[in-house]
């Protein structure tokens, strides 16, 4: 059986979508390992350090803390999460009522197609998922496009897209 | 050569065979027909041909040439395409899906073949409900129809309320300015009695009746039917075993669409639904210039399961994407000429034994009629395999699949919904549309996604669906499971 991840209902191994709320069930596996960095190889040696030196970049040990932090691929930059339960993603810009809980401006995020307010992220205990917010140019998980206000869960390693920014996902193991 | 001449069927092998295969299924002919061991007088010009067989399938390289020259060489009027959505089954103790999508086209050797006249019935309703606009509409669009005609198609009219009439008995055909005057003499009155309508029909078109045409019937009605929809559906089988087509059209809603769509299926046909009036010039149109662009008619698919196995779904994708009843002899319409009959088929696997290495789904044949040579009774075997596998595949399903199972999941979501409303399951019903809603927005289809918002919150007041609205949402999401919208179109 398999668990959809939307509604929870339980379908046959081989289903390609949800018979209950019509939700993909099946996404490619995750990317290549040899491009993930372990986030503890990759944050306590030769990347970090560097990365530090930059204002941008939080200092290493917030990003140990964290449970979820975010690699913008484009950078290197690494961004930790506060582990709050809900952090949107998008860009400020002039003008805007809602403003998202990353502002992603400072790594190209308009050239890169990202809307104000694009994606959010959940934690929860045991499951970390994204959620499109009915962005323009749409959000992908590994090249994946998702449909947009239904949450999908997500895994270490996981690049996402939003237009063509890239992120990646780090999650640290407890 | 042996009359076994394709060297896959000699050593029993299916076309995609993995070179394990091969090599076992050599294995163990050569075990049997060696000359040392058999004693029957052909065994060693069998095994000569078996040797010969392996070299060439046993050599990437040769086999691809050879796989070429008999798909060339091949004299059968389509060409099968089949695709899976996935390259393995897993063995395993729980029950699993597979889907295959398999798509029939022209072959190029008979891609030139000119095109069949029509025999064609239009059964028109003139009960009362359909005076004014409704009949005003169809009646200018049977005239352009009919100015339409080449001079080898036959075309009758048929009109009915409580009882039918036949406006223009198929036969010769008189001048256009008589039938154009019949068509316009039409009035409006009277009950809906389909089957007065359809058997009259039915005559006109046989009365005609040849392989070499295309012989449909199109029925137009606005209304229900009532006490004789098992005479109709038992005429549907007679008109589908003399290869007659049935085509329905419901206009407005208080027509009955699960009636309409068990009648044109059991032909090969399937119903449509127009929501504005204005839209019937132009679906006749588009019908009948499909009508002249046919290759094979009375295509059906006879399927033997294979053990451990149910076919659970059929759809055809295009053209006029329907669901089809699941039974062991599938009636899938006709091919087109330049497009593809695309079918996607959902197998229901019970857990598979270790021992299995490939496991059939099914087997059979399809059978059709080609109307440019009707002696021909033509049959093309079809087998649907995958071979088994230990580790549960995580690859995604091909484009073609995927794509249509993501639209076939919306219109199961509706018909589950209507199904939750018909047994009072108001609270499900009115989620699942919701659902739905969602994933039409996702993709695109805001005015559908509004109409089932709009049912959503209609169930939960009236406990009822709107007759427009189901109609809507069904042949909407129906509609959307033609692959033609994602510009797909045959290579050739």
């Amino acid at each position: 059986m398999i668990l959809c991840p939307n509604c929870l209902h339980k379908e046959l191994v081989g289903a390609i979508f949800c018979n209950e709320c019509g939700a993909q069930l099946v996404f490619s596996e995750g990317v290549p390992t040899g491009a993930i960095r372990s986030p503890s190889k990759g944050l306590s040696d030769n990347r970090s350090p560097e990365k530090a030196n930059d204002n941008a970049a939080p200092p290493p040990a917030s990003i140990l803390e964290a449970k979820v932090s975010l690699n913008i691929v484009n950078s290197g930059e690494i961004l930790p999460l506060k582990s709050q339960k809900e952090i949107t993603l998008g860009r400020v810009s002039g003008g805007q009522t809602v403003i998202p809980d990353i502002d992603l401006t400072p790594y190209k995020a308009y050239e890169g197609g990202v809307s104000r307010m694009h994606a959010s992220i959940r934690i929860s205990n045991n499951e970390v998922s994204i959620t499109d917010l009915g962005s323009a140019n749409g959000t992908r998980i590994n090249g994946r496009k998702i449909t947009s206000h239904i949450s999908y869960p997500i895994k270490h390693g996981d690049i996402l897209t939003l237009g063509k920014f890239k992120i990646q996902v780090l999650l640290r193991k407890n | 050569m042996s009359p076994k001449s394709n060297f896959y069927e000699l050593l029993g092998l299916q076309p995609d065979a993995t070179a394990e295969e091969i090599r076992r299924a050599y294995h163990d002919a050569a075990l049997k027909l060696h000359p040392d061991v058999s004693t029957s007088p052909k065994a060693t010009e069998l095994f000569l041909e078996i040797q010969e067989a392996y070299n060439v399938l046993s050599d990437q390289k040769e086999r691809k040439t050879y796989d070429k020259k008999i798909h060339t060489e091949s004299d059968s009027p389509i060409s099968i395409d089949m695709l899976y959505s996935r390259s393995t089954v897993t063995i395993f103790e729980e029950s699993q899906l597979v889907y295959a999508l398999v798509e029939l086209s022209a072959s190029k050797k008979y891609s030139t073949q000119p095109i069949p006249p029509i025999n064609i019935c239009l059964i028109i309703d003139r009960s009362t409900s359909m005076h004014g606009i409704r009949l005003d509409t169809v009646k200018t669009s049977a005239i352009e129809l009919v100015r339409q005609l080449k001079s080898n198609d036959t075309i009758s009219i048929v009109t009915f309320s409580d009882r039918a009439e036949v406006l223009l008995p198929a036969g010769r055909r008189s001048d256009n300015n008589v039938i154009e005057n019949q068509i316009r003499m039409m009035r409006a009155g009277g009950g809906t009695e389909i089957f007065q309508g359809l058997e009259a029909g039915f005559e006109e078109v046989r009365r005609n009746l040849r392989q070499t045409l295309i012989n449909h019937i199109i029925l137009l009605t606005d209304g229900r039917t009532y006490g004789d929809e098992d005479q109709c559906l038992a005429l549907a089988d007679r008109a589908a075993a003399s290869g007659i087509r049935i085509t329905g059209l419901g206009m407005g809603t208080d027509w009955n669409d699960v009636f309409l769509d068990e009648l044109t299926t059991r032909t090969g046909g399937s119903s449509f639904y127009i929501s504005k009036i204005n839209d019937i010039r132009q679906f006749l149109q588009e019908k009948f210039s499909s009508l002249n662009q046919i290759f094979a008619e009375r295509v059906s698919l006879d399927l033997r399961s294979g053990s451990g196995v149910q076919l659970s779904s059929v759809f055809r994708l295009q053209p006029d994407s329907t669901d089809l009843p699941v039974r062991s002899s599938i009636r899938l319409g006709s091919i087109p000429k330049n497009k593809k009959l695309s079918i996607l088929l959902e197998f229901y696997v019970s857990p598979i034994s270790k021992d299995i290495k490939r496991l059939t789904l099914a087997n059979g044949e399809i059978s059709l009629v080609l109307p440019f040579n009707p002696s021909r009774i033509s049959k093309v075997p079809i087998s649907l395999t995958r071979l088994t596998g230990e580790s549960p595949s995580t690859e995604l399903p091909p484009q073609p699949i995927f794509r249509a199972l993501s639209q076939i999941s919306l219109y199961r979501m509706q018909e589950k919904a209507r199904q939750e409303v018909a047994e009072g399951k108001v609270q499900e019903a009115g989620k699942r549309l919701q659902r739905l809603a969602t994933q039409l927005l996702a993709i695109g289809a805001h005015d559908l996604a509004q109409t089932a918002l709009v049912e959503a919150e209609r169930i939960q007041q009236t406990h009822l669906l709107s007759a427009e609205g189901e109609k809507r949402i069904k042949y909407g999401t129906r509609s959307l499971m033609l692959p033609a919208r994602a510009g797909e179109e045959i290579e050739q």
